[in-house]
C-alpha cells in the first residue's frame, strides 16, 4: 500500500495510555457530513455506502441535499446558494452522481462544489479488487494518482472566435 | 516524466508506481485509462481533498439506463466511504477491503460483474461483514 496521507487531523484524539505512549481514536461526534445521493444510480448506491459507514457506529451528523437533475427540473437551478451554504457548514460531503443539466447556462454541481470548497487535491486510488481482472490481466499494482482539480487547461477562462479560440492554463504556485 | 510515455509505462509496468501527481488535464485522462487496470469505472472511488473540506464520489456517472432497477455496483460507492473513513484517520476502514474481498469471493455481485446480487444485497453483505469484524 502507498503510503500517502491525504487526511485531516480535526477528528484525531490522543490519549495518554502509559506514560510515554498514545493511541489515537477518532472523534466523530464533531463531524458533519453532507450526504447527495444526486441522481440516477446515486440514489441507490448512497444508501448502501451510508449502511456501510453506519456499520462503524460512528456517530456522526449527516446532513441529507437534494441536488442535481431531478432538484433543476422542481426548482430551475441544480444547486442553490442555500445548499452550498449548507454543504460550507459540514466537514466533509459523500456525493454519489448528477446527470447533466441540458442547459449551457446552468452551473455544473461538480465545478461549483470543487471550486467553492477548494478541493485542489483529485485523488484515485488504482488497486486491484480479488476475483476481478482488468484488461491488462495483471493484479500486482497499488498506487494513487493526485490531480490537481480546479486549475491548469479546465481553468475555464476561454474564448471562441471564428478563427482563434483559445484557452488560458493557469498554474500556480499553491495548487500545482 | 512526459504524459505520453508515463501513459505508456503504466498500461506496461503499473508495479513500478506508488504515487503519479499531474496537472488536471492529464490527471483527468491518466485516472480514467488507469480504471482499466482495476476493471472498469464502475468500481473506483475518488476523493477530492482541499485545506478545509474533503468530497468522496464513485467516479461513475448517474447511470439513467439502469437508474431504479436495483442492480447498480456499490463497491465503488463504498470504496469512497472507506476513503472517507481514512480522511477522518479511522484505523478500521481496512475493514471494508477485506468485507469486499468477503463478497467478490462469495459472488455476492451485480450483474456487471456476472452475479445476480441487487445494489441492496451486496450493501447489505459488505455491511454485515463491517459489523461483525471490527
Amino acid at each position: 500500500m502507498p503510503s500517502i496521507c491525504y487526511g485531516s487531523d480535526r477528528f484525531l484524539r490522543s490519549q495518554k495510555v502509559t506514560p510515554d505512549s498514545y493511541i489515537q481514536t477518532i472523534d466523530a461526534v464533531n463531524m458533519k457530513l453532507a450526504v447527495i445521493e444526486g441522481d440516477g444510480i446515486g440514489r441507490e448506491v448512497i444508501p448502501v455506502a451510508v449502511k456501510v459507514l453506519d456499520a462503524f457506529g460512528l456517530e456522526f451528523e449527516k446532513v441529507p441535499l437534494e441536488l442535481g437533475y431531478t432538484q433543476w427540473e422542481r426548482t430551475g437551478t441544480a444547486i442553490s446558494s442555500d445548499d452550498l451554504e449548507t454543504i460550507k457548514g459540514c466537514d466533509a460531503v459523500l456525493f454519489g452522481a448528477v446527470t447533466t443539466v441540458p442547459d449551457p447556462n446552468c452551473k455544473s454541481v461538480l465545478l461549483t462544489i470543487r471550486k467553492e470548497l477548494d478541493l485542489y487535491a483529485n485523488v484515485r486510488p488504482v488497486k486491484p479488487l480479488p476475483c476481478i481482472i482488468g484488461v491488462t490481466g495483471r493484479n500486482d499494482f497499488d498506487f494513487i494518482i493526485v490531480r490537481e482539480n480546479t486549475e491548469g487547461l479546465y481553468s475555464g477562462i476561454e474564448e471562441i472566435g471564428p478563427e482563434i479560440s483559445w484557452t488560458k492554463r493557469v498554474v500556480t504556485r499553491k495548487s500545482s | 516524466m512526459l504524459v505520453d510515455s508515463m501513459a505508456y509505462n503504466l498500461m506496461m509496468h503499473p508495479e513500478r508506481y506508488d504515487i503519479v501527481v499531474t496537472t488536471n488535464l492529464f490527471g483527468d485522462i491518466l485516472s480514467d485509462m488507469c480504471a482499466a487496470l482495476v476493471g472498469s469505472l464502475g468500481l473506483v472511488p475518488s476523493a477530492n481533498i482541499g485545506d478545509k473540506y474533503a468530497f468522496f464520489e464513485p467516479v461513475h456517472g448517474s447511470a439513467p439506463d439502469i437508474a431504479g432497477k436495483g442492480i447498480a455496483n456499490p463497491l465503488a460507492a463504498i470504496l469512497s466511504v472507506k476513503m472517507l473513513l481514512e480522511w477522518m484517520g479511522e484505523p478500521r476502514s481496512q475493514v471494508i477491503d477485506e468485507a469486499i474481498t468477503h463478497v467478490l469471493q462469495k459472488k455476492i455481485i451485480t450483474p456487471d460483474l456476472g452475479g445476480t446480487a441487487s445494489t441492496m444485497e451486496v450493501g447489505n453483505a459488505v455491511a454485515e461483514y463491517v459489523r461483525k469484524n471490527i
